[in-house]
């Protein structure tokens, strides 16, 4: 029995640590990634944030993506306007994060180069309490050994529940424009 | 009073109140936006701590923490453009100053404000940051 128990060992430790090392290589990550939304109406003070704190993850076997977003991390010009945002429209106490989880489609490591390609992201986009599917095209390249994903789509507030009082109605886009920019590296 | 004197005084008057209003609208519509450098620290918690009451309890430490100013010390265990995290569980993002001088393994202390847990990495996430010391 004993003389077993020791090739057994032996055969299995070198597998656990070889699986951990391909998990750790297939996962490209942003810690710091740049996700910007616009919902400025023409004539009035622009309304757009920034958050520059941005996760990111793409495992690069299977295609799977995963972004998240904290809500006070954007970052607004107007001090008003970002209290406004975090305390009566996004509540950020309450919800503190946006949250996406898709795929991206056909996704496959070896066909990105310098030159960037257009992909489809499918997947759900969770903030707020609500939760929406958002499918858009983005831009990949791999630069370096970094991969470069940029892009963008539309939501609108009342995706996710968000009430514009009618004061501010006219002054907040109905549609907002998110674009991102991620350096995801392995 | 003769009424040119009135007059003026009138006209004084009502350029005081519209300046005040003027002033008042300023403040409240164009407020400077928050300078977390040269507000009280709040919470002052090792790195390891912090992050390890968002993960044993994320809604209550959310509750205590988010959008609070907080000094937290570790050591550095990876540093990117502008960011660092410290002890595996603590990212930092800087106040634009990309030129510090900072090394993995340093000991540091920074000053910056709580946006929240990452449940992705399992990371807390501090931006505005100022670095308050340092231990090569």
């Amino acid at each position: 029995m004993k003389q077993r128990k020791i090739p057994l060992a032996a055969i299995l430790i070198p597998i656990s640590v070889f699986a951990f090392n391909l998990n750790a290589q297939s996962k490209y990550v942003d810690k710091a990634g740049y996700l910007k939304f616009e919902a400025s109406e023409a004539l009035f003070e622009p309304v757009e944030a920034i958050n520059k704190s941005v996760t990111a993850v793409l495992n690069t076997d299977t295609g799977e993506f995963a972004s998240l977003a904290l809500i006070v991390g954007f970052r607004f010009e107007n001090s008003l306007m970002e209290e406004h945002f975090n305390e009566n429209y996004i509540e950020s106490e309450t919800y503190p994060k946006a949250i996406f989880k898709g795929m991206l489609i056909d996704f496959d490591l070896s066909s990105l180069s310098k030159d960037p390609i257009e992909i489809m992201v499918d997947g759900k986009l969770a903030l707020h309490g609500k939760e929406k599917e958002v499918k858009t095209m983005v831009s990949m390249q791999k630069l370096n050994g970094t991969i470069v994903m940029k892009g963008g789509f539309t939501v609108t507030p009342s995706d996710f529940d968000i009430e514009i009082p009618s004061i501010v109605k006219n002054k907040i886009a109905k549609e907002v424009l998110v674009s991102l920019n991620f350096n995801l590296k392995p | 009073m003769s009424k040119k004197n009135k007059r003026y005084f009138l006209m004084g008057f009502a350029a005081l109140v519209i300046l005040t209003a003027f002033v008042i609208y300023d403040r409240v519509f164009n407020a400077a936006p928050r300078e977390i450098a040269k507000e009280t620290t709040e919470f002052s918690i090792p790195a390891d701590n912090l992050q390890f009451h968002f993960a044993d309890n994320q809604a209550k430490a959310t509750a205590k923490y988010l959008n609070r100013v907080l000094e937290t010390s570790g050591s550095v265990t990876e540093l990117g453009t502008n960011t660092m995290v410290l002890e595996n569980r603590v990212q930092v993002y800087f106040l634009d100053n990309p030129e510090q001088d900072i090394s993995l393994g340093d000991t540091i202390s920074i000053k910056g404000r709580c946006v929240g847990f990452d449940e992705l990495l399992l990371l807390v996430k501090i931006d505005q940051a100022t670095t308050i010391k340092q231990n090569k």
